[in-house]
């Protein structure tokens, strides 16, 4: 397993890390983000650009937008605030101004394209430059950081694999602001009404293939039946495999899980309870181990069937969703047919009241750091 | 557990044959049975709503259900019955052999990747023509694997292709058989597809692509052996969900189907939303000489009863699981029960008062009163019957002061001419207004709610069946509960699906809800306010309004297509009403010397309304008017409005 053994730091330990690791030599970093209403915005950048240090410092923001129209609309104010901010905080440090990189999620023929114009942002010329590509995905979409990420781990592995020099390997880095009660305080306003694969991560569906039998991992999260019945209905799965947080800060979160999905999973001929997974909410790897072992005993046991179709779906946090698409990534490489089915998000709002506390909220807020890529696992 | 079988898959995804053929309601065969339809002319186009029933029908059409519904029709009359009607389509001859090769290919998003590559308008289409072709070629061999019973891959070798021709790739042209065919088009969908899904992009670049749906012709059944024998079956190729595609594809692939005139059978399946916005205003049922177009919900709303029958048959299929000896309307109770006696007859009592008070005086009335005060109906009944009496008293008295003549007494021939069943049906929805007496109860009801969409009526059910599944826990508890739903209890049912569930679904659902919402709101409420005229002059009342078919012209020829004109945004709005399937319409009904386009609201929403679900109830309005709706909501005058 390639992360078995992994690295991630959060909280206090997020910020020694990032001193000493500055600390120590130049690194030059691509900070890659993404810009919106989310107050964890510039949380991320604002921490790690603040420790001194002599290497390069780029920014790329990545606005989102659900058509080509909206992208000349001027942004809501709590966007431009962030962008504002932003902006204000590289001049205070006399640090070079962020590029924007637009990205479209819906076609003008309403068909989703977030994720393959999420993995066309980025090309080898973008990281050549750079020892470290950090990516803070606190406010990005599943719908873009998944895409994003597959197409970074590998342009950065396919450098690293023919890069003899372990001092000029690169590295990719995962940046989160964990916040469960903001989170929960945050509301779909719309979701696509199909569930899609994400591009590059999509199972190939062959005559050969078209008969394997499809087993389901889905990870569940509040306030996502909709895309839950939305993702059921598109495939036929012999077996539905839920994945609940547990342990979790809130102890009782998973019970509520499961009244909250009942009618989906106990009308579900596919569901047994037998089948749910518990996972740390609090540890990516640990869902990552999980599911990935889970796929390779469905793999191994199904093969006498001919074999067998593993659909991934997250509904969860975004440190779940890492662990889930890590699980997914590696067992693509060992030729597995694994891929990440998802409904996407057309736009999130936070909840009008939670604004009037929002600093106690914020409060909370959690920096982790999750190292995917470059020297640790060399 | 007892899991609900109305929300258990979509008999679409239904993998065991017999389980498919068991759920699977042959009704819905009638739309092949229209006047003059030929079911087996080259192209059939068929649209509807998402969960209209495309899928379904199609999936009767491959082999394996074909084929296991030959077996079954021995010892089951349900599935002699679907046996029969498929043999009146030419399905089987008279020695029950299948006389089709039905294929279905689904498209899913995967083809939508295509679009947006680094490639040139023409390349795109070339690649995407070429996964289509192997599909294709990769489907129909399969289908043929199943019928002929094949039992290893090396069978397919049994397949002799009579003559290649130029059209085809290269790669092709010497291929004579099916077992070397299959093994290219297999490798050719693993290359595509692998490419196709890469996140290095200049790797895609290599892909072969065609200008031709070469398929069409090599798959012909005159081009095709088995055992060196020509293949006597039809074959049918049936494109599923082609709504999937992006515009540009699907406009390419249909038009290329269309000229074409393909030697084989071709139907295609697609949502309404996948039409333009032009298509969205035109005409249902449309024929060319090689094709037909069915509208399934279309088709539904002019044969109700039909419907009905079909969506009972769908419900009893369904619940036969849990509940073997009982049919689903059964569980509908359509009386009052006792408890509820002393409030009808309060109900009663109150608006007889009001009736004895307003006309008990005039002569005129005193038989019609006298017969009510005569009544022995049963009490809902009874209280039916007088808020009609009052209705139709509102009436003629508003009449009779123009015309002064409240010296003539108005008898029993009278009445019956005036209390009609529209006037009754608006009597119900009134005293469900005022008294919260149940209107939107009983298994007809129901049926019409659904909308002539069976999805939506599958999920209406599972609501009662929820309730069904309750009570019986609860009988459990409390010896003599009963498992039935009163009146009173499916209509909070319905309005809670409504209210909660449905248009919760449409916030999520549909682009720019929040615009759409003010326009939805404005037709509900204007129709609600002309509902609930005290004399109801359009009983039962309105779900519709409608605009000069001139109007219509001038929103599909003109305002659709410039976004600067003032009429832009509602004709947008309109259209995705119309997708959405938030709105049916009609097209070129004439009344008062004019043509209209009548636009009713999707019944289910007649719920959230309170408003009546049958159809014909409607009334004419400006583009300016909508338009005003389309922007500001609509808002009630205030004055007591009357029309005599």
């Amino acid at each position: 397993m390639i992360w078995e053994n992994y690295f991630i730091k959060e909280s206090d330990e997020f910020h020694s890390f990032w001193n000493e690791y500055l600390g120590k030599q130049d690194r030059n970093i691509l900070f890659i983000m993404g810009m919106g209403f989310d107050p964890r915005t510039n949380d991320g950048i604002k921490a790690i650009y603040s420790i001194p240090s002599n290497g390069l410092r780029s920014t790329t923001i990545l606005r989102y937008y659900a058509t080509e129209e909206e992208a000349t609309v001027t942004p809501m104010p709590i966007v431009q605030y962030h962008i504002n901010s932003l902006e204000s905080f590289l001049q205070e440090n006399e640090l070079e101004n962020f590029k924007v990189k637009a990205l479209v999620q819906r076609s003008f023929d309403d068909k989703s394209v977030a994720s393959i114009n999420a993995t066309q942002l980025f090309s080898y010329d973008d990281i050549l430059a750079y020892s470290d590509v950090i990516v803070d995905i606190s406010a990005m979409p599943r719908g873009v950081f998944l895409p994003l990420l597959n197409k970074l781990l590998f342009l950065i592995n396919d450098w690293n694999k023919q890069c003899p020099n372990i001092r000029d390997k690169k590295n990719l880095h995962v940046v989160v602001t964990e916040n469960p009660t903001l989170d929960s305080k945050i509301y779909d306003r719309g979701e696509a009404y199909e569930a899609n694969y994400i591009h590059g991560l999509a199972i190939i569906d062959t005559a050969k293939t078209r008969n394997y039998e499809e087993v389901w991992i889905t990870l569940l999260g509040e306030r996502q039946t909709k895309q839950y019945e939305t993702v059921r209905k598109n495939i036929d799965p012999a077996e539905v495999c839920p994945v609940l947080p547990f342990p979790s800060k809130d102890m009782k979160r998973s019970d509520r899980l499961i009244i909250e999905y009942q009618d989906l999973l106990f009308n579900d001929e596919s569901f047994d309870a037998k089948n749910i997974i518990y996972a740390d909410e609090q540890n990516p790897f640990q869902v990552y181990r999980l599911i990935y072992k889970a796929i390779e005993r469905y793999d191994k046991s199904l093969k006498i069937l001919n074999g067998c179709k593993v659909i991934i779906s997250v509904f969860s946090s975004k440190l779940l969703t890492v662990g889930a698409f890590l699980a997914v990534f590696e067992s693509r490489l060992e030729d597995k047919n694994v891929g990440i089915k998802h409904v996407e998000t057309l736009g999130q709002e936070l909840d009008e009241n939670s604004k009037l506390n929002l600093d106690e909220i914020l409060a909370s807020n959690n920096l982790v750091e999750i190292w995917l890529a470059g020297m640790p696992y060399e | 557990m007892m899991i609900n079988p109305f929300y258990s898959r979509a008999s679409e995804y239904i993998e065991l044959d017999d389980k498919f053929l068991t759920l699977f309601s042959p009704e819905i065969l009638s739309i092949f049975n229209q006047n003059s339809f030929n079911l087996w002319k080259n192209i059939n186009i068929i649209r509807s709503s998402p969960g209209g029933g495309k899928t379904t029908l199609l999936k009767l059409f491959t082999p394996q259900v074909l084929k296991k519904l030959r077996e079954t029709k021995k010892h089951q009359d349900h599935d002699r019955e679907i046996f029969s009607c498929l043999k009146n389509l030419d399905v089987y001859d008279n020695e029950e052999n299948i006389k089709v090769i039905g294929t279905l290919l689904s498209f899913n998003t995967e083809y939508v990747s295509i679009e947006f590559l680094q490639f040139t308008e023409s390349q795109k289409i070339r690649v995407f023509f070429s996964l289509v072709n192997i599909r294709i070629i990769l489907s129909v061999l399969q289908s043929i694997y199943f019928l002929k019973n094949f039992t290893t891959e090396e069978d397919y070798s049994r397949i002799g292709i009579v003559k290649n021709n130029d059209s085809l790739p290269l790669s092709i042209r010497n291929i004579s058989n099916g077992f070397d065919l299959y093994q290219w088009a297999c490798d050719q969908e693993e290359f595509i597809c692998k490419k196709i899904d890469s996140v290095y992009f200049d790797n895609q670049k290599i892909i072969d692509g065609t200008d031709t749906l070469y398929s069409l012709d090599l798959l012909a059944n005159q081009n095709l052996t088995i055992d060196g024998k020509l293949l006597n079956e039809r074959i049918l190729i049936m494109l599923d969900d082609v709504h999937n595609l992006s515009a540009f594809q699907r406009q390419h692939l249909v038009s290329t189907i269309i000229h074409k005139r393909p030697p084989i059978n071709i139907w295609i399946s697609e949502r309404l939303k996948a039409l333009t916005m032009d298509e969205l205003f035109s005409e249902g049922d449309t024929e060319g000489r090689d094709m037909n177009t069915i509208y399934i919900e279309k088709f539904w709303q002019k044969k109700h009863g039909s419907f009905e029958k079909f969506a009972k048959s769908v419900a009893n299929r369904r619940i036969a699981t849990p509940f073997e000896t009982r049919d689903f309307a059964s569980f509908l109770i359509e009386e009052f029960e006792e408890s509820e006696h002393k409030r009808i007859k309060d109900v009663i009592e109150t608006i007889k008062e009001r009736v004895l008070a307003e006309y008990g005086t005039t002569l005129r009335y005193q038989s019609w009163i006298s017969l009510k005060e005569m009544s022995e109906n049963n009490l809902y009944t009874q209280a039916i019957e007088w808020k009609a009496l009052e209705i139709l008293l509102y009436r003629d008295k508003n009449k009779t002061q123009l015309r002064l003549a409240f010296d003539t007494e108005l008898n029993e021939v009278d009445l019956g001419n005036q209390e009609g069943s529209d006037v009754k049906a608006a009597a119900q929805l009134f005293l469900n207004k005022e008294f919260k007496l149940p209107f939107y109860y009983g298994i007809k009801k129901i049926c019409r709610l659904a909308s002539f969409n069976i999805e939506q009526f599958l999920s209406i059910a599972g609501h009662f069946y929820e309730e069904i599944k309750n009570n019986k826990i609860k009988k459990v508890v409390t010896n003599g509960h009963k498992l039935e739903i009163t009146p009173e209890r499916q209509e909070q049912i319905v309005k809670y699906y409504v209210n909660k569930i449905k248009w919760n679904e449409l916030i999520n659902k549909v682009p720019n809800f929040s615009q759409i919402r003010i326009f939805m709101d404005a037709i509900g409420e204007y129709c609600a306010v002309e509902t609930y005229t005290p004399n109801a002059w359009n009983s039962p009342g309105i779900n519709g309004v409608a605009i000069l078919m001139s109007d219509r012209n001038l929103l599909k020829n003109t305002a659709l297509k410039d976004k600067n004109h003032m009429y832009h945004s509602l004709a947008k709005c309109i259209a995705d009403c119309i997708s959405y399937n938030l709105i049916n319409f009609d097209l070129n009904y004439n009344c008062k010397n004019k043509t209209w386009m009548i636009l009713y609201l999707n019944k289910v929403y007649c719920a959230k309304y309170n408003l009546p679900m049958n159809n014909g109830g409607f009334k004419e309005k400006t583009l300016k008017d909508l338009l005003s709706w389309f922007k500001n909501g609509y808002k009630a005058k205030n004055t007591n409005k009357l029309i005599l």
